[in-house]
């Protein structure tokens, strides 16, 4: 497959992964916060249905090119009952039980093999589970403050390299940095006071 | 060399890790910090070759993604501070020993380097600080 399209298939994997995510967060509450319980066996197609079936809010199965996960081919709809369940091929379902129709992997769209994606927003599973969820974001957006900044610092570098000894270009980099310097110090005190007021939930 | 960009986080280990080849100029791949996922490389053949693509399964791992791009963004800044310096040097050479133009020389290469150093060194110190916080 050509670069590109692989990279703009996984992002589309993962920003519909994402949607699910959140879809489920709203829809469910702290359910969206549960651990993955089954890991799809691709070899084996009744235990990855079963997964598929089973499992619970917040453990998403989507394909890797963002497209839902196919039923093997073989797959009927529930027969009505007092008849014979059969496969859509026609043949008897093994046990009379139509979801033991399977034949093949489970595939997606594009024929590519189905991948399990399951994104944990990294809740604690404790207490109010809509706080639960606040305090997650909040960890995970303070993880970034200072890759944010030192990607910012490294613009204002450029911007400085590239200034042509310009005073008024090089004066624009020189107030990004301060206001780096800024946000830094002021994500500093913001993160103390609180880390001192609810000890142990935001940083750790 | 960026590995200390990704202390402040869980170990990426996983089942595998994706394949980093074919770059262009040496930058990093923007899915180099992710773990991988096992895939068949063909996938209508069971018994074909396991390929390995980047996965992300956490929320922190947009963070992983940023630190490819900080490591590209620090690429470019080397490669902008050495084409003005040369840029500034051409200009030197052509400034016929005018006082205002080679000041307007000098000055080029002068914040060539000014922001290179400003790159590189607020890329340490701002870890630094940022990672011993946590």
């Amino acid at each position: 497959m050509h670069l590109l399209q692989k990279h703009k298939a996984i992002l589309k994997g993962t920003a519909v992964g994402t949607l699910l995510v959140l879809a489920n967060i709203f829809l469910f509450g702290a359910a969206a916060s549960a651990a993955t319980t089954c890991t799809p066996d691709v070899n084996s197609p009744q235990a990855y249905q079963q997964c598929v079936t089973t499992a619970t809010p917040g453990t998403i199965i989507v394909c890797q090119n963002g497209s839902s996960v196919t039923a093997p081919a073989k797959c009927s709809a529930a027969s009505s009952t007092g008849v014979t369940p059969t496969c859509s091929d026609g043949s008897n379902a093994p046990g009379g039980d139509v979801s033991q129709c399977f034949s093949g992997t489970p595939h997606c769209g594009g024929g590519e093999n189905a991948v399990k994606m399951s994104f944990s927003i990294d809740c604690q599973g404790r207490g109010n589970p809509i706080m639960d969820a606040v305090f997650a974001i909040i960890r995970f957006l303070s993880a970034g403050v200072g890759l944010v900044i030192v990607g910012s610092m490294v613009f204002a570098g450029i911007q400085y390299s590239s200034s042509r000894g310009d005073p008024n270009a090089s004066a624009l980099a020189i107030k990004r940095i301060q206001s780096n310097v800024i946000a830094l110090l002021i994500f500093i005190f913001a993160s103390a006071i609180l880390d001192f007021v609810i000890p142990g939930v935001f940083l750790k | 060399m960026f590995n200390f960009l990704l202390s402040q986080f869980a170990a990426v280990g996983g089942p595998c890790k994706p394949d980093a080849g074919g770059a262009f100029l040496g930058f990093p791949h923007w899915y180099q910090y992710l773990s991988g996922i096992q895939a068949l490389s063909d996938p209508a053949n069971n018994s074909s070759a396991l390929i390995c693509n980047p996965g992300i399964t956490s929320l922190n791992d947009v963070w992983l993604i940023v630190a490819a791009v900080i490591e590209i963004l620090l690429r470019v800044a080397a490669i902008v501070a050495v084409i003005f310096v040369i840029y500034g040097g051409v200009q030197y050479v052509i400034s016929r020993a005018e006082p205002d133009k080679t000041n307007q020389a000098r000055h080029t290469i002068i914040n060539a380097l000014v922001g290179l150093s400003i790159a590189v060194l607020a890329a340490v110190i701002v870890n630094f600080i940022a990672g011993n916080i946590h």
